[in-house]
């Protein structure tokens, strides 16, 4: 158990100190500033541990666990990195209407027919507003070569 | 029976193969035959930009299908010229690289293409690099400058559109040959250090052409010197560099090309017709109209001139030991 | 006069007024989608400018610039998540008062000021333009060198309660602005060899990335952000009378109206320092000048109208430096130097003496884009009001759609979109340890500008800095500064005390 900006605190300075390390091989007046910015923030790191607040009390492991134990939150974050990943290659158009329905159903709404008709109508707003009207290229991953 | 029925059978079957093979034939040197994407570096509205979208529908016409000019910034240029080098050769996806900066950017950096990568179709827009000051200046002709910049090194205040962009190059190559060192300012593009020009916060400019071509003739700014190889018909009384002596030529070339492996007779056409539209009437009305420094080379004289470029940066880099991030 | 005459002409021709409509229209939504900024918007629209004469083509794309910076503040009022980087400070207080349930109040103030932003500066540059042109040119690296300072300067008063960690908020975004090439040597800083981040993260990326992915996280895990007592329809109606203001707000108002006004004009004016800053200075000066400083950031109509009013003025100053020298003042009017010249149009001081009829025809588009805007904003707001009823579990995929697209829209490239995520990751916990985000990206917009003017500052004085303290500019933005820190501070100390008698 340990003080809420405590935590912040020590997650900051190691932050600061690897990114000390990165600026190692750069050329000198490249290197001025993030350097005075990483020292400065370590100096506020320090400020801060002192003064934190004995009342917020936080558990670390516990932070972390619950974070990547809360389904909900887990589910979209890598539901939205799957769709990422797989844009050039499945077209946006193709998988949005499955990441709609997905990121709904892992919310907890459980209504098939509203979701599949909010997908549907979602991609299709999307559609006429990003390729008719504003003619920005989206990708259309392996179905161009099949058109 | 048995043998004549397989004797028609195969001349059939040789026939239809031939007509197939033939065909084929035909579709291979048919180009186009659908959209050709052409890869700008730069965001839409910048000077490439502009070009690319000033030649797009003359080649459009002359080629008979589609040209789309897509925007692809970042890196200085360097996505859209690994885009470039990256793509299917077919003929279908082409770019504008740039001398010096699609050069500059192999010498300064681990870049994600070669030079060797893309074949050269046709240069389109060439503008000279050209030193400019205010009406006002204390500076009245280069000589000026360059006396100034002996007596006390590292006083003037040149200002250019970014650290080892083109403009700053053709500074450094100056200041090689003849000896003296400026105040590089750097500036994130052209329109920031001419505001500082015209604010009288800098002494001098180094920008192109087109940059200035209007605000001289608004009387906003002079010209003092180019970095041509001959006089530029729009400044008829500005000297270059090279008859004064110095043989400094620096400039911007925005030059069409395919990735390398594109087959020869697509690139044969291409070539062909970026000829003919450059030489149109209508183009070169246009470009006119729009203010642009065309100016076509053919293929083999613009690899020429890349090659000189090339060859002149990587002495430059060694001269003045500039950094390479390798 | 007679050129003056005529440009009015131009301007109310039909073909005119409907591309001035249609701008306006596609200008709002494209603000209000989160990563579709103004810049993209006017980019987006200058093929369509062709065919076009030059007074239609400045309509189109005047009422696209104008509505847009107006339809960022839509989406930062209902969700927390400013469309354009112009609405970065609406969100401010905008969202806490949509979360009292009084998102239509917001959305009216918030139109208001812009039309009155806008108008304001158009009216300025149509009489003083060649006056306004001097002062841009005044304002060389070392004067913006102290405007951003003062700029970092004004985080504090962003921060809400806690100064310390606003400033450590701060300083992470002045690191996320070092990432990709350093200005004097060209070195890509924090890149890992990935080309995409040569030129740093985008602004709008970051903007999408710091405000909508937090809020959606925030939103899957809570299942609502909003505050007890305000779901009730009854609230949210769109009580037409209620919405609007009365006498007494409006002359609370009238004094921040001006101020701001006056400052986005005069930060449009100077090139190089954009809308963002605007707001976040006007929104400073409206709460250092006010009578209930702590009140700001719980939900006032000060803390919307101050920066809306201002990111509005600075469109009409930022056509300054273009009409009259030819430069352009920011990232819209680039677009549009873009657009003149493949009309054949050169502006500079040309413009104003051989053309005016032309000159006067943009500006006279100017003002009817903004009343049109104003029409078309407040006949909406019965409208935007009611998306801020739709349940969470709806908002989350829109959101998430819409930010995915919009920031994969910016430079048509994937890795923006996983830069985004990541971002708004980072940004979800900065959140939830009580980092505020705005100071984040407030620096992240005056970083470069401060470290770029600080390196030609120290080239043009050819390192002997205390030449600053010589140029009159820069000693008035010092005196400004430090009085801004000095009254800060002071009514920080006063907060203080009076939490601790209470």
């Amino acid at each position: 158990m340990v003080r809420k900006d405590r935590l912040l605190a020590m997650v900051l300075v190691a932050f600061c100190v690897v990114g000390l390390l990165l600026t190692r091989g750069y050329p000198k007046e490249a290197a001025y500033y993030p350097r005075a910015v990483f020292l400065l923030i370590i100096a506020l790191s320090i400020f801060l541990y002192v003064k934190a607040d004995p009342d917020q009390m936080v558990n670390a492991k516990g932070i972390v666990c619950s974070f990547f134990t809360d389904r909900k939150l887990m589910s979209v974050i890598l539901a939205t990195l799957i769709m990422i990943a797989l844009m050039n290659y499945v077209g946006l158009y193709f998988e949005l209407p499955f990441f709609i329905i997905g990121v709904m159903y892992c919310i907890g709404y459980r209504n098939k027919k509203t979701s599949a008709i909010i997908a549907i109508s979602l991609t299709l707003v999307i559609y006429l507003l990003f390729t008719v009207l504003l003619h920005i290229r989206i990708p259309l991953g392996f179905w161009v070569k099949i058109f | 029976m048995k043998g004549l029925k397989r004797m028609l059978i195969g001349a059939l079957v040789l026939v239809m193969a031939s007509g197939f093979v033939v065909a084929q034939g035909q579709q291979e040197t048919k180009y186009p035959t659908k959209g050709i994407e052409v890869n700008v570096g730069y965001s839409a509205g910048g000077a490439t930009d502009i070009a690319a979208r000033l030649v797009a529908p003359f080649l459009e016409k002359e080629l008979g299908q589609p040209v789309t000019v897509i925007n692809k910034p970042g890196a200085g240029g360097e996505i859209a010229h690994s885009a470039l080098a990256k793509a299917t050769p077919d003929g279908y996806y082409l770019g504008f690289i740039h001398a010096p900066a699609t050069i500059s950017i192999t010498l300064n950096r681990n870049a994600s293409y070669k030079l060797s990568d893309f074949v050269i179709i046709g240069n389109v827009i060439y503008h000279e690099n050209l030193i400019v000051a205010t009406p006002n200046s204390r500076f009245k002709t280069i000589q000026d400058v360059i006396a100034e910049a002996k007596k006390s090194p590292k006083s003037i205040t040149m200002g250019n559109s970014g650290a080892y962009a083109d403009d700053h190059l053709a500074s450094l190559a100056l200041q090689n040959k003849v000896g003296i060192q400026f105040e590089d300012t750097m500036f994130s593009g052209t329109a920031p250090s001419l505001v500082a020009l015209l604010g009288g916060h800098i002494d001098l400019v180094m920008c192109n052409v087109a940059d200035i071509v209007d605000k001289v003739r608004q009387n906003q700014v002079v010209v003092l010197a180019t970095l041509g190889a001959e006089r530029n018909p729009l400044f008829p009384n500005t000297p270059t560099m090279k008859e004064l002596g110095y043989d400094v030529q620096m400039g911007n070339y925005t030059t069409l090309a395919a990735p390398t492996g594109t087959p020869q007779y697509i690139i044969d056409k291409l070539r062909e017709s970026l000829k003919k539209v450059c030489t149109s009437s209508e183009y070169i009305a246009k470009a006119k109209d729009m203010g642009l420094p065309i100016k076509y080379f053919s293929a083999e004289e613009t690899e020429k001139i890349y090659a000189d470029q090339t060859e002149r940066l990587k002495k430059l880099w060694t001269d003045l030991k500039l950094p390479t991030t390798k | 006069m007679s050129a003056f005459i005529q440009g009015c002409i131009m301007a109310f021709a039909p073909k005119t007024l409907f591309a001035i409509l249609i701008g306006v229209m596609g200008g709002v939504i494209i603000g209000a989608l989160p990563g579709l900024s103004s810049t993209l918007g006017v980019a987006l629209l200058v093929p369509f400018t062709f065919g076009l004469d030059p007074v239609t083509a400045m309509g189109l794309l005047g009422g696209m610039y104008c509505s847009s910076i107006y339809g960022g503040s839509i989406t930062a009022i209902l969700i927390n998540t400013p469309g354009t980087g112009a609405a970065a400070a609406t969100v401010l207080d905008g969202y806490p008062m949509a979360k009292k349930g009084r998102a239509g109040k917001a959305l009216y103030v918030s139109i208001v000021s812009s039309f009155i932003g806008g108008t304001f500066s158009t009216l300025m540059l149509l009489f003083i333009a060649p006056q306004l042109a001097k002062i841009s040119l005044f304002f060389g690296p070392p004067e913006t060198f102290m405007l951003s300072l003062f700029g970092i300067t004004i985080i504090a008063s962003v921060s809400g309660k806690d100064l310390s960690k606003g400033i450590i908020a701060g300083l992470i975004g002045l690191l996320l602005s070092t990432i990709g090439f350093d200005a004097t040597t060209g070195y890509p800083r924090f890149t890992f060899g990935n080309i995409n981040l040569y030129e740093g993260i985008p602004l709008v990326v970051a903007i999408v990335a710091f405000f909508s992915i937090p809020e959606v996280l925030m939103l899957v895990k809570n299942g609502s952000t909003k505050t007890e007592g305000s779901q009730t329809s009854g609230m949210i109606a769109s009580d037409r009378k209620a919405n609007m203001l009365s006498l007494k707000e409006v002359k609370t108002l009238i004094p921040i109206w001006l101020k701001s006004a006056i400052i986005g004009t005069f930060i449009g004016i100077i090139p190089g320092v954009g809308t963002p800053v605007a707001c976040f200075v006007s929104y400073n000066e409206a709460k250092r000048s006010s009578k209930h400083p702590d009140l700001f950031g719980t939900g006032i109509i000060e803390g919307v109208a101050a920066p809306e009013t201002a990111n509005n003025a600075v469109e009409g100053g930022s056509f300054v430096p273009l009409l009259t020298l030819g430069i352009p003042g920011s990232a819209q009017t680039a677009v549009y130097l873009g657009a003149l010249m493949i009309l054949g149009i050169k502006p500079g001081p040309e413009l104003f003496t051989r053309q005016g009829s032309l000159f006067y025809a943009i500006i006279m588009g100017l003002f009817i884009a903004n009343l049109v805007m104003l029409l078309l904003g407040v006949w909406g707001i019965k409208y935007f009001e009611k998306l801020i009823q739709l349940p969470s579990t709806i908002m989350i995929p829109i959101i998430l759609v819409f930010t995915v697209v919009g920031s994969f829209a910016i430079n048509e490239n994937v890795f923006d979109v996983f830069l985004m995520l990541v971002l708004g990751i980072i940004g979800y916990f900065m959140r939830l340890n009580g980092l505020p985000l705005a100071a984040t990206v407030l620096a992240m917009i005056l970083g470069p500008i401060g470290e770029e003017a600080m390196i030609q500052t120290i080239s043009i004085t050819h390192g002997q800095i205390w030449q600053l303290f010589t140029r009159p500019i820069c000693l008035v933005l010092l005196v400004i500064t430090i009085l801004s820190v000095v009254m800060t501070a002071r009514q920080h100390n006063n907060e203080k005390k009076a939490s601790h008698k209470s």
